[in-house]
């Protein structure tokens, strides 16, 4: 819960203690968001985030920016969860 | 001298040698021998009374005058070229059938593609980029990956024949040059293959293990599975033989999550294992991805290459597409297949190999029996054949007649 009292959106604990500790570095993070994100593309922008990717097969956005204010989302009822835009890479040995 | 009783591969590995600490050779004899100018380990073969050694090349004469020395096999590399791959999990008897993939839309989200290569000309239907400037493949790895889906072969006369030679292509670039890239890239592929219509898509890439399918990348594979109707076969990773490495999104619930099994019918030891971090069984299945020969994107310098315009590698990326091609081979036999179907008849036929469920699945892929099941030729599941815990030994190739694609009894008798 917030300080509001709302129930937070999901995100690691050991993720949400390195964007805490680190508030003014850029991280890139996969927010996963109820219906209809494209809504809220103009809220991440005025916030300072970089949209990267705009996703609806599962709705949400991949975005870069501090981690400061990637921690405001938390609170946001729309954000369901936010996880970190991890690398990939092939599978060939 | 003694010249006749050298294989004539090792007058072109003498040269590398000096780099490489020696030369590898198979030395076939007469009684006990040793050879004290040989390199490290050495190894016996009882069934033709030969050794495995290496050897300074400067010694090879010696070796050869030795009289207790019958010949010297220079110790090639061996491969399991698709030629021998595609017909371990049975796709040619489903072409015999009439069905090459024709007119399936399959989906490769992986580091682009060389459209130029011969063995797909015609085929590719679209490509999209969503990482580096170009759509063409600057590492190699999409194109391979390509060429053991759904290549032609026609740059090898057709010997390098994909599981699906019919496919139209799709091909989503999202990993660089380097074969990096990132999950929200990756999941701008399948969405962007989604929008194609793709019936299939092919992600032969993945993050690191453990995972439990809760991630945003296995979240979206898997409502494009159950959303959007599309097969989607995932490698389960290269972090074996160490339990639980399947990474995402090769632990999402509803994809085939695909290992690789050598030419013997072994699980390789770097195909990753599970179960995924919430107990659940991955990989699904095994297919052939060892030393896999497919084509080669211009100006790339990934793998071995073979022969011109083909290389060799190995991985559970190697394996998936071979998984891709056989569901497109099932969805022309039978267009409305669902995805759940397809994994079912291919999990349902698979040869048990006897290894536990978390490194082989339901076993090595035999697509011919899927595809009889799923028409109807084959009431229900064929009863799982043992594996052949001893396979028969099969004599050395002759002299001068590797093309270095050994079949399987041959590359585990080299094998040291």
């Amino acid at each position: 819960m917030n300080k509001k009292g709302n129930k937070m959106a999901a995100i690691a604990p050991d993720y949400l203690k390195i964007l805490q500790t680190n508030p003014k570095q850029s991280f890139s993070v996969i927010i996963r968001a109820h219906n209809n994100p494209q809504a809220k593309a103009a809220q991440l922008i005025n916030s300072g985030l970089t949209i990267t990717q705009t996703f609806s097969l599962i709705p949400g956005f991949a975005v870069t920016g501090p981690a400061s204010d990637i921690i405001t989302l938390l609170d946001e009822p729309w954000v369901i969860s936010i996880e970190p835009d991890e690398p990939v890479k092939t599978s060939d040995e | 001298m003694s010249i006749h009783k050298l294989d004539p591969h090792l007058k072109t590995q003498v040269s590398a040698a000096a780099e490489e600490g020696g030369v590898p050779v198979i030395v076939q004899h007469k009684g006990a021998f040793f050879f004290p100018q040989a390199v490290g380990e050495t190894q016996h073969f009882e069934l033709i009374n030969a050794t495995a050694m290496t050897v300074p090349p400067e010694s090879l004469q010696t070796l050869a005058e030795n009289d207790d020395v019958e010949y010297v096999w220079a110790d090639l590399p061996v491969h399991t070229c698709l030629d021998v791959s595609v017909p371990r999990i049975a796709a040619p008897a489903v072409w015999a059938e009439g069905f090459d993939g024709s007119g399936v839309k399959l989906a490769i989200v992986d580091t682009g593609i060389d459209p130029n290569h011969a063995d797909f000309s015609g085929r590719i239907i679209a490509r999209k980029k969503f990482i580096g400037s170009s759509e063409d493949d600057e590492n190699g790895h999409g194109t391979h990956v390509a060429g053991i889906a759904a290549g032609t072969g026609a740059a090898s006369n057709g010997k390098y024949r994909g599981a699906a030679s019919g496919a139209q292509l799709y091909i989503a670039k999202v990993l660089d040059k380097n074969g990096g890239g990132s999950m929200s890239g990756v999941m701008a592929g399948i969405e962007w293959a989604v929008g194609q219509g793709a019936q299939v898509i092919n992600l032969s890439l993945g993050g690191s293990g453990p995972c439990d399918g809760s991630d945003a990348l296995s979240t979206m594979c898997d409502a494009a599975v159950t959303q959007a109707g599309v097969m989607l076969c995932v490698a389960a990773g290269n972090a074996g033989p160490g339990a639980s490495t399947v990474g995402s999104p090769g632990c999402a619930k509803q994809v085939l999550t695909v290992g690789a099994s050598d030419d013997n019918d072994n699980i390789t030891g770097f195909s990753s294992r599970g179960p995924t971090s919430d107990g659940r069984v991955k990989p699904n299945i095994v297919f052939p991805g060892y030393g896999i020969v497919a084509p080669q994107a211009a100006g790339t310098q990934l793998g071995q290459v073979i022969a011109p315009g083909y290389i060799s590698l190995n991985g559970t990326s190697m394996a998936t597409p071979h998984a891709s091609g056989a569901a497109c081979l099932l969805l022309q036999a039978k267009p409305d297949l669902t995805p759940t179907q397809i994994k079912s008849a291919l999990r349902n036929t698979a040869v048990d190999l006897g290894q536990p469920a978390n490194a082989q699945g339901s076993g090595r892929s035999d697509v011919f029996a899927a595809y009889k099941i799923v028409t109807g030729e084959t009431p229900s599941p064929d009863p799982t054949p043992p594996p052949d815990p001893t396979p028969s030994p099969t004599p050395p190739a002759p002299p001068g007649q590797n093309d270095g694609c050994l079949p399987s009894s041959l590359a585990k008798l080299f094998k040291k």
